[in-house]
């Protein structure tokens, strides 16, 4: 009996919404919800005044933001699982370089800079395959002369 | 200095195995086949059978002292080995064949059989 009077009581109680504690034009003061009340006029200047029924709305849209709420949440977790993925893919990285480590990875300048040289020394080379196969026969034979007199000298 | 004459001597070689011109074959027998560096001599009994012409398969493999009758091991070896790697043999096989059949000389009459039957093996 005792509840039922207390139910009344509680239904004929008119909704009181807090009147403005602090005038804020940060629509996000919304999101805070810190155990604070929210304001009814926070989108409102200072100078307008809501009505009972613009702050039922204002209510329901709070209402609605909390349900809201999980969503966002996920959205968060999301991002979180995201920033796992990406840490672990560079934690695997780090790894595999570390790895590589081990075999002794290094660039030798000096050996691609004798390759460029070998290259043009080649491109320059009047004896190479590619040149030669060009000459006529007789122009080999002398050459191939000339070359064992050398080494018959040397 | 001698392995970049060498060297030159070898691009020489490689170009006239590569030559169309029938005197090639002239140039490497007189000037590699008679070498007397056994590199040389080696290079040049390759660079005729790599040819695959009668007239250079005729001395890598007829001639006494030269190709596969080379004295040196190596020489002879290497050039049996170019003759096996031939992707068309029947020039060879023919003129091993007429060698076998043919040649005045024993010694090379026998090498040219034994080349003959690894060449069938293979």
């Amino acid at each position: 009996m005792a509840i039922i009077e207390k139910i009344g009581q509680v239904l004929n109680t008119p909704i009181k919404i807090k009147k403005t504690v602090n005038h804020s034009s940060n629509p996000f003061a919304a999101s805070t919800f810190k155990g604070n009340v929210l304001t009814a006029d926070v989108f409102e200047t200072g100078s307008t005044r809501a009505t009972i029924k613009d702050k039922l709305k204002l209510s329901a849209l709070v209402g609605s933001i909390n349900d809201a709420f999980p969503t966002f949440r996920k959205g968060i977790e999301s991002v979180v699982a995201f920033g796992n993925r990406i840490k672990g893919g560079f934690s695997a990285a780090l790894n595999k370089i570390n790895e590589i480590g081990s075999i002794d990875v290094s660039v030798d300048f000096a050996g691609a800079g004798r390759a460029i040289k070998s290259g043009f020394a080649s491109m320059a080379d009047n004896y190479s395959v590619q040149k030669l196969k060009k000459c006529d026969v007789s122009s080999l034979e002398n050459m191939w002369k000339n070359l064992s007199e050398l080494n018959v000298a040397a | 200095m001698k392995d970049n004459k060498n060297r030159k001597i070898r691009n020489i070689i490689e170009a006239l195995c590569l030559h169309s011109d029938a005197d090639s074959i002239r140039v490497l027998e007189e000037m590699g086949t008679n070498s007397s560096d056994d590199e040389i001599r080696e290079l040049t009994a390759r660079a005729l059978v790599r040819k695959n012409m009668h007239d250079s398969l005729a001395v890598a493999i007829t001639n006494k002292g030269k190709g596969i009758n080379d004295m040196s091991t190596v020489v002879a070896m290497s050039t049996i080995n170019e003759l096996l790697a031939l992707e068309n043999k029947e020039e060879a096989l023919k003129i091993l064949t007429d060698t076998v059949d043919m040649h005045s000389d024993e010694e090379v009459r026998e090498n040219a059989r034994s080349v003959k039957a690894l060449m069938a093996l293979s």
